[in-house]
């Protein structure tokens, strides 16, 4: 056996021990530790808030809270869900294993990673600080048009923080995705070439690039509000709110797949580590990711069909065109499981779960690009439904697929399996219950981000059982958060490979050491350690 | 135009064809599992590249994406009426509306606010032109049972037509996110005969 000695590394870590240490260390697996568990944290912070939403959307003309707190909540929770939570967690996880995936020993530019870090976390203070000033925090949507969200309209500074929390957090992606990116592109080990690397670490590959195409678009938009709080009469111009508008979905589109993305690449690997084959059209999906990233870059307009000032027909074409390369995503996904021996893990549940729901995200956006649909739609629950079960039910079970997966890798010790299939089991269940009925509230005319409405026909059964279902994903939830403190108390020690996986980071001990690598197996194709175990059985005549 | 039936000639199909691609996964993740149960003992069998197979199935995925476009863009023909029968100035505002009749000084408007809602009333069977703005922020007009919205923006005009061809009372709604109370933020619109509209337009004009 042939193997190949990694790069020359500096002998120990000269870091500072304990807390301060952790806050200031270089090691790419601890700022991902650190990217990952903020976001979690601040996952169980949003998901709080959707519950006291839930509750007062249980019934028509209910005022449990007032409208004020109610939009504020709603505000937080879209905002911090898709700068605090999915885009910093998936990020995270490409610091954590796209060094492990290529046989590196360490994260290209280290303390820029870790300065992504800190722009991140103060970002979420500042945007979450809102709620201790006058007027409390932002209250006009993740997306803020304008002139809603000038200080003629949203007069008060939880709008102020808001911008400046948004912009540092962004430029903390910007800085995570170029470091990520860089160590895909340059430092991988000998023998790992660019169609050896795993679809995890592909599937980075593509979200780090339209992270730094489209995260300065945002910056752009988030510089034009901060003008426009300064100086309102900028917003008095339709130029500057189409401007807006445009600057922002530049932006607003292409994140969708950075919080998707990684997941998929999840997916990927828990599917075909636990059909115990390699991926299925490993270079077709390659393809298609390189495809959908470009694409997504043109498809920003199918948010703005209904200003009235958009070429409709222009983006309707190239969002439809997206299921091409989505097509051939899913091919992948089924081709790696036909023929498999499928392993039950949980992980390989929530990968399994991943491939209906996304699917029901993935056909409802078949419609939403499509104009004449969209014109009645738009800016209603069906919406609201069609993104969470992108984001819910995709890209959500695609995290916790990759979390059981990588959990033993990380931590050293194992979750339990029978916890583990009780959350699946919750999840489905209330995945499922709270976003379906909303279809049929947009559908019926129930605009998205109302704090009450009328009781008409459906609306009050529909918003019921949508609660309910609320409920039940927070059950899930305690049962993972139990899950996690009662298998720490209860160690079973993970050895280096517990589900016989078939990347680099399995042939490593876990957790890893401080330089990843001791030896790296001879790495032959994107399932190097699946070649390996082929070799040994051949030798023994299996 | 007439949105409705647009909608209502697109959306149905999209609807199979999306529950025919759904049911056709769950049978392939249906059949995986279940082939995978009869390999129990054995190992997986290594995976093989079907590049015929995927040049198939990318063509065909690639028809209907294909097919999809032309479908939607063909019925997206948001042609305007070159004479309408009578025009309505919308004017959306922090938080209700405001029904200006072109050519006349007939206006409606409320607060909306404690159920008082105001209503936009319509003539059935004639073609009548929508001029939507705003006087603040950014709102949207959306009547559920036309099957259309569009947004209202400051210092900028969007222009639609619509037609009813029936009497009757739908809600409007705005579905915009306007501020404190957007949740508000209804109207009624209002279809009634030829001749019921232009008495009640000469009873407003007579009161205006």
């Amino acid at each position: 056996m042939t193997t190949v000695v990694p790069q020359a590394v500096p002998a120990g870590d000269v870091r500072a021990p304990g807390l301060v240490g952790l806050l200031t260390t270089t090691d790419h697996k601890k700022i991902g530790l650190l990217t990952l568990a903020t976001s979690l944290g601040l996952f169980a912070v949003m998901g709080a808030m959707a519950l006291v939403m839930r509750s007062q959307l249980a019934q028509p003309n209910q005022h449990l809270i007032p409208l004020q707190v109610y939009n504020q909540l709603f505000t937080i929770h879209g905002s911090g869900m898709i700068y605090l939570v999915i885009t910093p967690f998936a990020l995270g996880a490409g610091v954590y294993l796209v060094p492990l995936h290529v046989g590196a020993p360490a994260i290209a530019a280290p303390r820029t990673t870790l300065l992504a870090f800190w722009l991140y976390a103060f970002g979420a203070v500042s945007l979450l600080s809102g709620f201790g000033v006058g007027g409390g925090a932002a209250s006009d949507g993740w997306y803020a048009y304008t002139p809603l969200s000038d200080s003629t309209f949203t007069p008060g500074s939880g709008m102020s923080l808001w911008i400046v929390g948004v912009f540092l957090a962004a430029c903390g992606m910007i800085l995570m995705s170029a470091t990520v990116l860089w160590t895909a592109l340059r430092l991988r080990a000998p023998g790992m070439t660019l169609l050896r690397m795993p679809v995890f670490t592909w599937s980075m590959v593509v979200t780090t690039l339209m992270g730094v195409a489209s995260f300065p678009s945002l910056l752009g938009a988030m510089v034009m509000m901060a003008i426009g709080r300064s100086d309102p009469s900028l917003f008095d111009a339709n130029t500057w709110n189409i401007a807006y508008q445009n600057l922002f979905w530049f932006y607003g589109h292409p994140v969708v797949y950075i919080m998707f993305f990684p997941f998929v690449g999840a997916v990927a690997e828990s599917l075909a580590t636990f059909s115990g084959r390699r991926y299925a059209g490993y270079r077709p999906t390659v393809l298609a990711l390189l495809a959908f990233a470009a694409l997504s870059m043109s498809v920003w307009g199918h948010h703005m069909f209904v200003t009235g000032q958009a070429a409709n027909d222009y983006y309707s074409l190239t969002s439809i065109a997206l299921s091409v390369p989505a097509g051939v995503e899913y091919f992948g996904f089924l081709a790696t499981i036909i023929g498999g021996r499928l392993r039950y893990t949980t992980s390989m549940l929530f990968a399994l779960g991943f491939i209906p729901q996304f699917l029901v995200g993935g056909l409802t956006g078949v419609m939403l690009g499509t104009p004449v649909v969209d014109y009645h739609v738009q800016g209603s629950y069906f919406i609201v439904a069609h993104f969470h079960y992108t984001l819910f039910g995709g890209s959500v079970f695609g995290m916790f697929a990759g979390v059981y997966l990588w959990w033993p890798k990380v931590t050293g010790f194992m979750l339990s399996e029978r916890l583990g299939k009780a959350h699946f089991v919750l999840m489905v269940i209330g995945t499922n219950m709270t976003f379906l009925p909303m279809f049929g509230l947009g559908f019926l005319g129930l605009p998205r981000r109302v704090a009450t409405y009328p009781d008409q026909a459906w609306f009050g059964t529909l918003n019921l059982i949508s609660s309910i279902g609320a409920g039940v994903i927070a059950l899930a939830m305690a049962v993972f958060a139990f899950n996690v403190v009662h298998s720490r108390r209860h160690r079973v020690a993970a050895p280096d490979d517990p589900w016989a996986g078939q990347t680099l980071e399995w042939a490593t001990s876990s957790p890893p050491p401080r330089w990843n690598y001791d030896v790296i197996p001879p790495i032959t194709s994107h399932a190097p350690l699946l070649d390996l175990r082929d070799a040994d059985d051949e030798r023994v005549g299996a | 135009m007439d949105h409705r039936s647009s909608f209502n000639h697109v959306f149905p199909l999209e609807v199979v064809i999306a529950c025919v691609v759904f049911g056709l996964v769950l049978v392939v993740l249906t059949a995986a599992v279940v082939r995978s149960r009869t390999r129990w003992g054995r190992r997986a069998k290594p995976t093989k590249s079907h590049p015929k197979t995927e040049g198939l199935y990318v063509a065909i995925v690639a028809g209907l994406a294909v097919f999809l476009v032309v479908f939607s863009i063909d019925n997206n023909r948001s042609s305007l009426a070159a004479h309408p029968a009578m025009k309505v100035q919308v004017t959306a505002f922090q938080w209700c509306w405001r029904f200006a009749y072109t050519g006349t000084p007939v206006t409606v408007t409320g607060q909306c606010q404690g159920g008082a809602v105001p209503t936009l009333e319509l003539p059935t069977g004639k073609t009548i032109e929508i001029d939507l703005t705003s006087s603040d922020v950014v709102h949207s007009m959306w009547v559920p049972y036309l099957r259309f919205k569009m947004q209202a923006f400051p210092d900028h005009v969007n222009v639609f037509d619509t037609r009813l061809d029936h009497p009757g009372s739908w809600p409007g709604r705005c579905a915009e996110f306007c501020g404190l109370y957007h949740s508000g933020m209804d109207f009624t619109l209002k279809a009634v005969p030829p001749a019921q509209f232009d008495s009640w337009l000469r009873s407003q004009e007579a009161s205006a």
